[in-house]
């Protein structure tokens, strides 16, 4: 099992790979990954390309940071729809956080990760643009 | 088989954000519980009482103090009695209260105090969004930079597209909540959205012309777009508690007891992406399922309710996920005034924890505190005419669980 470690997630994540896990009973497909299937309850799962691109299903735009992301903010956090399944919370890059209206839900996006000291973030942007 | 379970007393500080200061939550939670102690009205010794249980979400970011179960018994004078501290993020009180209500229906306690604490004004702001936000998940939500109100106002942007509904409209929440909480001692704010809008007002040397407007201004600023700090809760200190007994006690102790006739609890994931939907909670609606099944309850029997409006959209959900309204109709509903003390579906009486204050792990007391005032008929100037049957709904986090409590007269 330490493969589904989600510190691997991140180390992949690290070189530009987004990854979900596809259970090998019933086929049914997560990401982010975990260790049980969702849909049977088996622990028999296996790493998963996903795609990179995917649709904005809604966002917010952060005024109002936790400590540490002061210098941030405003920034968009949103949930992405990846175009094989799963859904992930990122960060949205390339849209003007001071002009929410701009920023349509359903917006074609593709992952642009990011990363804070050392670590790497989830990112999209939008295509073509 | 479940013993009958009844609410003999309730108390609750004055929610506040700097009223209680120069006090801890140990303090607050005392001062909770003796009033519980003075509502009931045959009186209580407290050496009848077998067990304490406390919620309180982030004592340890609050005040450096964890073990709260053991340290409430201790400044309440009742060690060595069983007890300790529940934590659900903001539903940590519904999970004290239902954990009060186990020990005492299951028949191990004849009598048992459960009871909430938040002390929150020891941090600053950016604190406090940061020890909030660990109710959502740190591997997978929070990197992104996912804060409490950050949860909500996606969940809006996603209702507001999906119902057509706007942010203006939404305002009928706050300003309601407002509204009610004026009318409350125990509030943080008691003013209507109106009063501030007065007083800013003169401030600034400008006037607004009703409460959008003022609502609309610069001066309600942004804290996750599109919801601002009007339609946030506040950060607040305070603490609650409630004495639970056995239905066939419950004369001893007051010739106007109420009863719980139905709880319910459940869960759901912690991140936002791995749900069907964004516009309605999982948690709410199972933990309502179990409790209105067990309490033979139908939502058009609930005569008034304290609802978890942490944010105004939360409200609306809830509303909705409870069975009160369709989807999408909760927002309608409170511009309709259906919503209001004197409306057909009267919600958050007590002002809501917008005006009413959220110290998180007080809250779900708190609301059984208002709604066991509410059916003995002793709400003063918000009393909801009439009422028999109550409910509470207590969410945690942005909806990952969710208390559900059922009260009768
Ligand atoms: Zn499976």
């Amino acid at each position: 099992m330490s493969e589904f470690l989600i510190s691997e997630f991140y180390e992949k994540l690290k070189e530009g790979n987004l990854v979900g896990v596809k259970c090998r009973k019933c086929g049914f497909y997560m990401l982010p990954p975990r260790m049980i299937c969702r849909n049977c309850g088996t622990n028999d799962l296996e790493w998963v390309e996903s795609s990179k691109t995917g649709v904005l299903e809604t966002f917010t735009v952060v005024h109002v940071p936790p400590v540490g992301l002061g210098k941030e903010a405003p920034y968009i956090v949103g949930i992405i729809k990846l175009d094989n399944g799963g859904k992930v919370t990122a960060r949205i890059e390339g849209f003007n956080p001071n002009e929410p209206e701009k920023i349509k839900i359903g917006s074609k996006v593709t992952l642009t990760p990011l990363t804070r000291e050392g670590k790497p973030v989830l990112a999209f942007k939008p295509i073509n643009q | 088989m479940l013993g009958k379970v009844a609410v003999v007393g309730a108390g609750m500080t004055r929610f506040h954000h700097s009223l209680h200061k120069n006090k801890n939550g140990r303090e607050l939670f005392v001062e909770a519980v003796l009033e519980a102690y003075s509502s009931v009205d045959k009186g209580i010794d407290p050496s009848e009482i077998g067990a304490v249980f406390t919620g309180y979400f982030a004592p340890t970011f609050f005040e450096h103090q964890a073990h709260v179960g053991p340290l409430a018994a201790d400044w309440v004078n009742l060690t060595p009695k069983m007890g300790w501290r529940t934590e659900s993020a903001c539903a940590s009180a519904s999970a004290a209260f239902i954990t009060g209500y186990m020990a005492v229906a299951s028949g191990l306690r004849d009598v048992v105090i459960v009871g909430g604490i938040e002390k929150m004004s020891n941090l600053t702001t950016e604190e406090v969004t940061d020890a909030l936000s660990v109710a959502a998940d740190n591997e997978y939500e929070l990197p992104a930079g996912v804060t409490f109100p950050g949860q909500f106002a996606t969940m809006a942007n996603a209702y507001f597209k999906r119902y057509n509904v706007t942010w203006e409209q939404l305002q009928a929440i706050p300003i309601k909540n407002h509204r009610n909480g004026a009318l409350n001692p125990k509030a943080q704010f008691q003013e209507t959205i109106m009063d501030r809008a007065v007083k800013v007002g003169k401030k600034l040397g400008v006037k607004f012309k009703d409460e959008l407007d003022f609502l609309k201004s610069e001066y309600n600023r942004v804290i996750a777009w599109p919801l601002r700090l009007f339609d946030c809760s506040p950060i607040s200190d305070g603490a609650s508690a409630a004495i639970l007994v056995r239905g066939e006690l419950a004369k001893k102790y007051t010739d106007t007891p109420v009863y719980v006739s139905g709880v319910g609890f459940a869960t759901d994931s912690l991140s936002l992406h791995d749900r069907q939907t964004y516009t309605s909670f999982k948690s709410t609606m199972e933990a309502s399922k179990q409790a209105y099944r067990q309490a033979n309850v139908k939502p058009k029997d609930v005569d008034v309710a304290e609802v978890h409006d942490c944010f105004s959209i939360a409200e609306a959900i809830a509303t909705e996920d409870l069975g009160f309204f369709k989807k999408g109709e909760g927002v309608k509903a409170a511009q309709k005034g259906i919503t209001s003390i004197k409306g057909d579906k009267p919600i958050n009486p007590s002002g809501g924890l917008k005006c009413k204050g959220h110290p998180v792990g007080a809250t779900g007391i708190a609301m059984v505190y208002e709604i066991w005032k509410q059916l003995r008929g002793e709400s003063g100037k918000r009393q909801v005419e009439n009422a028999e049957t109550g409910l509470i709904q207590n969410l945690g986090g942005s909806g990952a669980s969710c208390g559900v409590i059922i009260l009768r007269r």
